[in-house]
């Protein structure tokens, strides 16, 4: 602990008109916790995603991420540093099948250039049996590799949600930002969901969750940060803010 | 005999059209309406290199395709950034002034005259003047753009468009340059689409700009739809059927004045009825199971 930080957020708002949907929002990640984001509906846990991430640009403050500036960067920027997020709604490629859904996460493809297209098939024989084995590698590792061939589509949201994070690993990214990854899920996938959080904190990943239900992420959570009208409300070891009655006041919308 | 080989130049051609404009609509999900104007600069280009300075038809081409793909670049670079309905509206502002430029620039385009007895090609002692010859010559050319087109549409390159169409958001989250894909695949595209112009241009020896409407850019697109968007194949199944429907009505004695507007009737129906009981048109696309293992 202490040191350098791995991820830190400095100063960061965003008002949308006259609404201050992150207003002066200043934390740290630290690398191999899971650290989680809540708070009520609306207190802008999403807000702050889009704003780390690239997809909105912040009004004001600085993120840095292993000593990246990143306050600038376009997404797909900020994920060849590491950092990769999920969506609340997924955003997956819903007519593709499961095993391109994780095969498009990959990095590293010359056949993803356009110049590449036309390089002749023996040159890429060995990039292409490589790409092939690592996704067939993150398709077994989440159970998915029966359901390789089908169209993300027609898959029962659970496993949309297994796809979803199979394409974030695929990107080799360290920093996994993840929206709300137990929302819709039944209490058995919502168990296997944080078996496998943990198990990949294990390999060496971070991960910042976002969730607006505080006790489905309390018992796996290193850190917890509460955000409340875009500020930040709170935030310590999970027992620590179990305990805080301000928290408990906004959760029960005194 | 003659005619018959017209009409299979004349499929050659839109398929060429339909093929590159689909790697646009169909595989990356960008409605263009702009097409036209890009099969008029490569048919401008060819006809003035020809008439003009007398380019050898063959070396107009890498003028064609320089000048649409730059002008490409630079329409895809400005408008691009606008989303869905708004890059409708960008396209077809694009595709109305150049269709004014074809009518306004007299200097150089001669305007509503249009632009007579553009030479047919000739290469290494070769005349295409033949129809059966250039029949041939816009099949080699289709040829070739098909194996651009699946070699574009097949490889991981093709699936990030895809996958940018799926879901824009999605695909920047892994990593991939949005507006570089965007940029690309419109660039390509429209170079082809210079290259249909060209061929275009030497088939009716003829160009005037009432050939690169909005009409026309819609024309394209009814291709696209009612071959089947994200298929390349079915592009050329699309002109193919499309043009030689019409075509049909030659045998039934249909005064051209007639012809005309039944031709423009059965394309707006075909459309219609294609958007609502056949949407993935006659050959969809194919969705890849991926890699067998």
């Amino acid at each position: 602990m202490g040191a350098e930080p791995y991820f830190q957020v400095t100063g960061l708002s965003k008002a949308f008109g006259g609404l201050r949907a992150v207003d002066d929002v200043s934390f740290g990640v630290t690398r191999g916790s899971i650290t989680s984001l809540i708070g009520p509906n609306g207190a802008g846990k999403t807000t702050v995603f889009d704003l780390i991430s690239g997809f909105l640009p912040a009004d004001h403050g600085r993120v840095l991420f292993r000593g990246h500036d990143l306050t600038l960067c376009r997404p797909h920027q900020i994920v060849a540093f590491g950092m990769v997020r999920t969506f609340q709604h997924l955003g997956l490629f819903y007519q593709l099948s499961v095993w391109d859904n994780v095969f498009l996460g990959l990095p590293g493809k010359r056949r993803e250039r356009l110049w590449g297209t036309f390089l002749p098939g023996r040159v890429l024989r060995r990039e292409e049996k490589l790409l092939a084995d690592r996704t067939a590698e993150i398709l077994d590792y989440l159970g998915l590799g029966a359901k390789a061939g089908e169209q993300v589509g027609n898959l029962a949201w659970g496993d949309q949600k297994l796809v979803c994070i199979g394409r974030l690993l695929a990107t080799d990214g360290d920093f996994l930002l993840l929206d709300e990854p137990a929302a819709g899920l039944s209490d058995e996938q919502t168990v296997e969901i944080k078996a496998l959080l943990k198990a990949l904190v294990a390999r060496g990943k971070t991960v910042l969750i976002i969730d607006h239900n505080m006790e489905a992420i309390m018992d796996m959570s290193d850190w917890v940060i509460v955000l409340n009208s875009g500020r930040i409300l709170a935030s310590g070891p999970p027992a620590e803010i179990q305990a805080n009655e301000d928290v408990i006041k906004a959760y029960l919308g005194v | 005999m003659n005619y018959l080989v017209y009409v299979l130049s004349l499929v050659a051609i839109y398929a060429i059209l339909t093929v590159s404009l689909n790697l646009v609509v169909g595989y990356t999900g960008i409605l263009s309406v702009a097409h036209a104007a890009f099969m008029g600069i490569g048919a401008y280009t060819a006809a003035l290199l020809l008439t003009e300075w007398g380019f050898n038809f063959f070396l107009t081409l890498p003028v064609g395709l320089a000048i649409s793909g730059l002008v490409a670049a630079g329409l895809a670079a400005s408008t691009l950034r606008l989303r869905g309905d708004y890059y409708i509206i960008g396209s077809f502002g694009f595709q109305v002034i150049m269709y004014n430029v074809f009518l306004n620039w007299i200097a150089l385009t001669k305007g509503p005259f249009g632009i007579r007895n553009i030479p047919r090609p000739r290469a290494f002692g070769i005349a295409f003047a033949d129809p059966a010859r250039y029949a041939l010559l816009t099949i080699v050319f289709l040829a070739a753009t098909l194996w651009v087109a699946r070699r574009v549409a097949e490889s991981p390159y093709g699936k990030v468009l895809r996958a940018i169409r799926e879901d824009e958001a999605g695909a920047a989250s892994i990593g991939k340059n949005v507006r570089r894909y965007k940029i690309s695949i419109f660039v390509v595209s429209s170079m082809l689409a210079s290259v249909g112009g060209a061929l275009y241009a030497g088939l009716i020896s003829y160009v005037d700009p009432f050939a690169f409407t909005i009409n026309e850019s819609i024309f394209l697109q009814a291709l696209v739809i009612v071959g089947g968007a994200g298929n390349v194949y079915g592009s050329v199944v699309g002109a193919a059927v499309l043009i030689t429907l019409p075509e049909m009505l030659r045998f039934f004695d249909v005064p051209t004045t007639v012809a005309s507007p039944i031709r423009e009737i059965l394309y707006g129906s075909l459309m219609i009825l294609f958007l609502r009981f056949r949407p993935k048109g006659l050959l969809p696309e194919r969705i890849s199971p991926g890699v067998a293992r």
